[in-house]
């Protein structure tokens, strides 16, 4: 894949998140109301100037790629998938979806981590440069999911895809599939759902 | 009824035509990296095929004993310079960095660069080669500071100059950048980022050169600081239109960072190790590896102490391991060269180099020139960086050479 191609690609991951934030803020100030029809049209134009926009000689998509140089598939993936919540229906990932993909992130990310940081002998990271069993197993996930109908499958191939167009500057596999900020928004997803099932679970054994 | 029945196969048919096409595709994806690694790249580009380029035929051209000592570079008044680097330029040129400001870790930090030519005996002025705010416009990033850099030349001639950069936090919040020149340091490419781990890219720092393989690609050794202490090797492969990355972990147990590599034979490597255990008698530690650096032995001591510092190995044209450590357990006032004639066993003191009590002489750096003279630059009493240059003829007049 041609540098300048993953140069325009780095950028999608600080748009989508700057973009779900100014949403966020707009529907919390209730600016989108005001603005009516045009209203989401204008925050994507906003969004992708404020991003790109060097205003203090940086853009502040280059700030959050200096806090992380490599945003994974999986991030790019799952601010996509909300963002998207802006303009459909219906979600591209039911709740129940969301909930599986940020355990698989959660618990990817603990392994690779744990490996990685040398809290664990084995080198897991290694074995994301060149095929390895680890590409074994996320091809049988793969296979698995799409024959369960259950759509993470298709995030799944969207890692392999990307990883075989080499669309990120890191050639480890890994490194298509998570990234510490995946790691710490799907923990606090995980952790969400899990207290809010302990107070579901305590208040109808108090019922 | 019937009919319905029938459009429900039909239509169970299709859904499941469609996902043996997609498992179809899933396979087909993946035997793409399957046969990049298995048909294509291990024929050409596999770790596991590499051979060490030979630079042991470099043989001194004098027979006559030769040794001088001279300063690069004198640092400005309430200033600081520290973790110099040395390595050959070509055309009888040594290159040498370091980096240079008010203090360790200070935003004012910035990477200098100096040539020393061996026919004049002389450095050129020293030049500023990065410093925060080149870096942050070369990268497009935010930078705080910058700090360590390692000088290395690869096989075909080409200077890499692998340096630290810091968004925030001190040392284990440090990432890995190069710039390369292909006229011996005179022009340099824009700084790039080495992308190594999966969290936040954190953390690789570098001290000591790596070794260089026959097809132009290179081991680089680097060491991690953020949570534990660890050291891990690059395999650097340079492309046509970019840099390829492979990373291995070096040590686990210990506190072991700031490898200095030796090649022995063939696929077998030596990894000296800097030791940030606590204790009071630490010794410098050792491990082996047998494939070219992919995997390594456990560690063990070697009989050098360690005071917690920086140091550097080479070996010599005859096989003998040539270090320049701080020989002593307590602290960085004693620099010597040290040597070892059976493969890191036994070491001898050979010449001690400095010696002040309470003075800081410390992170040598040694490489040798196409000359076959050796050249080591070290940080004297943190003002100063400090050069020194011997042939093998004055080694070997030395009391403790083997014999």
């Amino acid at each position: 894949m041609d540098i300048a191609i993953r140069g325009y690609f780095e950028f999608l991951f600080p748009l989508l998140l700057v973009t779900w934030a100014i949403f966020g803020i707009a529907r919390f100030t209730k600016t989108l109301d005001l603005i009516g029809k045009i209203g989401k049209p204008v925050v994507i134009a906003f969004s992708v100037l404020i991003t790109l926009y060097p205003f203090t000689g940086l853009s502040l998509a280059e700030y959050l790629l200096s806090l992380n140089p490599n945003y994974s598939i999986g991030s790019i993936v799952f601010f996509f998938i909300i963002v998207c919540k802006e303009f459909g229906r219906k979600p591209l990932l039911s709740y129940k979806n969301l909930l599986q993909f940020s355990i698989w992130n959660v618990g990817i990310s603990l392994c690779l981590f744990a490996s990685y940081l040398g809290f664990v002998d084995f080198d897991l990271y290694a074995l994301g440069y060149g095929f390895s069993f680890w590409f074994v197993v996320t091809a049988l996930l793969t296979i698995i999911l799409t024959l369960l109908r259950n759509p993470l499958s298709f995030i799944f191939i969207l890692y392999i895809i990307s990883f075989d167009l080499k669309l990120l500057y890191s050639n480890n596999f890994f490194d298509y599939i998570t990234d510490g900020v995946l790691f710490l928004i799907s923990l606090g997803i995980v952790m969400f759902a899990v207290v809010k099932f302990l107070i579901l679970k305590y208040r109808k054994s108090y019922a | 009824m019937n009919k319905n029945i029938e459009i429900r196969i039909r239509e169970i048919k299709r859904q499941n035509m469609a996902r043996y096409l997609i498992i179809l595709l899933i396979i087909l994806l993946y035997l793409i990296p399957f046969y990049q690694n298995y048909l294509v790249l291990n024929k050409e580009r596999s770790w596991d095929k590499m051979k060490v380029a030979n630079h042991d035929n470099i043989l001194s051209f004098s027979d006559k004993p030769f040794y001088s000592e001279d300063f690069v570079y004198q640092a400005k008044p309430d200033t600081m310079c520290h973790v110099s680097s040395i390595c050959s330029a070509g055309n009888n040129k040594m290159a040498c960095t370091w980096y240079a400001g008010s203090r360790e870790n200070a935003e004012d930090v910035a990477i200098y660069f100096s040539i020393f030519d061996e026919e004049k005996a002389s450095w050129t002025n020293p030049i500023v080669l990065v410093d925060r705010k080149q870096c942050s416009r070369e990268l497009n990033r935010y930078i705080k500071k910058v700090g360590n850099s390692l000088i290395f030349d690869d096989k075909n001639g080409r200077l890499w100059l692998f340096y630290v950069s810091i968004v925030m936090g001190g040392w284990s919040g440090s990432t890995l950048n190069y710039k390369v020149s292909s006229d011996g340091g005179y022009t340099w490419s824009k700084s790039r980022k080495m992308i190594l781990s999966p969290f936040f890219n954190l953390t690789h720092n570098v001290k000591n050169k790596g070794i260089n393989f026959d097809d132009g690609s290179f081991l680089l050794p680097v060491y991690h600081e953020f949570i534990k202490k660890f050291s891990q090797l690059v395999w650097v492969r340079p492309g046509e239109t970019a840099v390829q990355y492979e990373i291995r972990k070096m040590s686990r147990e210990k506190k072991a960072i700031q490898p200095s590599l030796l090649h022995t034979r063939e696929k077998d490597l030596v990894a000296f190790f800097r030791n940030m255990a606590s204790g009071e008698r630490n010794y410098i530690l050792m491990a082996h590896s047998n494939d070219l650096g992919q995997t390594w032995s456990e560690l063990n001591n070697t009989p050098l102490p360690n005071p917690n510092s920086g140091f550097d190995m080479i070996k010599l044209s005859d096989g003998a391991y040539l270090g320049v450590i701080n020989n002593s357990f307590y602290d960085r006032s004693n620099l010597t060269i040290v040597i070892s004639c059976d493969k890191g066993k036994t070491w001898k003191s050979l010449k001690i180099l400095e010696n002040t009590p309470d003075k800081r002489y410390a992170y040598p750096s040694i490489s040798r020139s196409g000359q076959g003279f050796y050249h080591i630059t070290y940080t004297f009493e943190s003002k100063k960086i400090k050069h020194v240059v011997f042939n093998e003829a004055w080694i070997k007049q030395l009391n403790g050479y083997c014999n």
